[in-house]
């Protein structure tokens, strides 16, 4: 039930908790300390980590300089999915599993107030490619019902579309830099969650920073869109790998589809 | 005299804080991978239930929760004399679990800042919503005559609603 009334769950649930803390502080503000204590500091994280999340988020969104908004720089549909790049107006250190909150501030009114969880999947920086900081992020958008349903529609529109994110927040957390052999499994647009994860290991293989010598990856898709994507940068990982010959390295990355059906 | 103690209590318990190092270290290095693997293969992964039903949590959390029940269930009974301090100290318990989740409304940045899981942040946030909102009703029931009929009716259909969205 909960996966299908997601928003109104989310609503409801935010509209009881203000309602719930109003009717706290009414009941029980009273001069007795441990109560007090309570909820001065209940009240004072709460203000806190508010102005904390929506400074870093003026920050991150909005640049004096670039006088502009996160934009999107190209929209394209990949199979039955939605691949948005997103030009960020500051630079930022991705790391795998980061995911983001974006909301898409055109489109309609509706818009505005939606906000959506998606995993980064690929980061670069075309300004400087050797640096740390990315200022272009890419984001898979499977669509379900309703709102990403409704941009997957309208793929068009969305080039230059200003967007508001909240994050990068991180996700999963895997020191796989520590194994000798890493054997990935993905299925479908789960690929993208995972690719991440190899670029990082590879950076980290040419630093000298990790034990990893082997990467397997095998990937069970039937969206030819999907594969072209994912092998054109594959194949950025695997140009950078053949740069790198100062490195005495020694990894492979097999990709393995093992179930492409014609359509 | 007490310098003597200050001295035995220092030389001696800098020893045993050596002891101790070492004996983990030990403990560490030949069993924490096996152990480790052990406790998450029986522990933490398992499912109290093979089949899906309506509540199916993990062992680890099903262990979590019992702790957790069972602690506050202490608190509220530990030097309790009467039905209204009763009452009271359950408000006051469903306070205490109520601060945690008002600090921190979105989960996203706590997680990231505590260094957890997003998944762990949302059990704790339920484990600890849960206990808030059975400690208020409790609360609200030995206040009963204080209190409209309705009003706690109708903070028990929120609390049901909310958790049937929630673990739906």
């Amino acid at each position: 039930m909960r996966r299908h009334a997601y928003e109104l769950f989310l609503r409801t649930h935010l509209i009881l908790s203000a309602i719930l803390g109003a009717a706290i502080w009414i009941h029980v503000w009273t001069p007795q300390g441990l109560i007090k204590i309570l909820l001065i500091t209940a009240s004072g994280c709460f203000v806190g980590s508010f102005l904390y999340r929506w400074c870093v988020q003026l920050y991150r969104n909005i640049s004096p300089s670039n006088l502009g908004f996160i934009r999107i720089a190209t929209a394209s549909r990949v199979d039955d999915g939605l691949m948005l790049e997103l030009r960020l107006s500051r630079p930022w250190i991705i790391e795998p599993g980061h995911y983001i909150y974006l909301t898409l501030l055109t489109t309609g009114a509706l818009s505005l107030v939606q906000r959506h969880p998606f995993v980064i999947t690929w980061w670069k920086n075309d300004i400087n490619p050797g640096s740390v900081y990315s200022n272009i992020v890419n984001i898979m958008i499977a669509p379900r019902n309703g709102w990403s349903r409704r941009i997957v529609e309208h793929t068009g529109s969305l080039h230059d579309t200003r967007s508001w994110l909240d994050g990068p927040y991180a996700g999963l957390r895997y020191d796989l830099h520590q194994y000798g052999c890493v054997l990935l499994f993905a299925s479908g647009t789960g690929m993208f969650a995972i690719l991440p994860f190899v670029k990082h290991l590879i950076k980290l293989t040419q630093d000298s920073a990790a034990n990893t010598r082997r990467i397997k990856l095998v990937w069970h898709t039937d969206q030819k869109q999907a594969i072209t994507q994912i092998a054109t940068w594959m194949q950025d990982l695997l140009d950078i790998t053949v740069q790198d010959k100062s490195a005495s390295t020694l990894y492979a990355i097999h990709s393995l589809l093992t179930a492409v059906v014609d359509t | 005299m007490g310098g003597l103690r200050i001295l035995s209590c220092v030389l001696l318990g800098t020893i045993a804080l050596m002891c101790l190092y070492r004996i983990s270290l030990h403990l560490y290095r030949h069993y924490y991978k096996g152990l480790r693997a052990r406790f998450f293969l029986h522990i933490v992964h398992p499912r109290l239930f093979s089949r899906p039903f309506l509540l199916n949590p993990t062992r680890a959390d099903t262990i979590l929760y019992l702790v957790h029940w069972t602690a506050t269930g202490i608190c509220n009974a530990y030097n309790v004399g009467t039905l209204a301090e009763a009452g009271l100290r359950a408000g006051k318990i469903a306070l205490i679990h109520l601060v945690p989740l008002f600090a921190a409304p979105h989960l996203s940045l706590s997680s990231d800042l505590l260094g957890w899981t997003l998944a762990s942040s949302y059990r704790l946030h339920r484990a600890l919503g849960l206990m808030a909102a059975a400690q208020g009703i409790f609360h609200c029931a030995i206040s009963i005559h204080a209190i409209p009929i309705p009003t706690v009716v109708g903070a028990a259909c929120l609390t049901v609603y909310e958790f049937r969205l929630y673990h739906c």
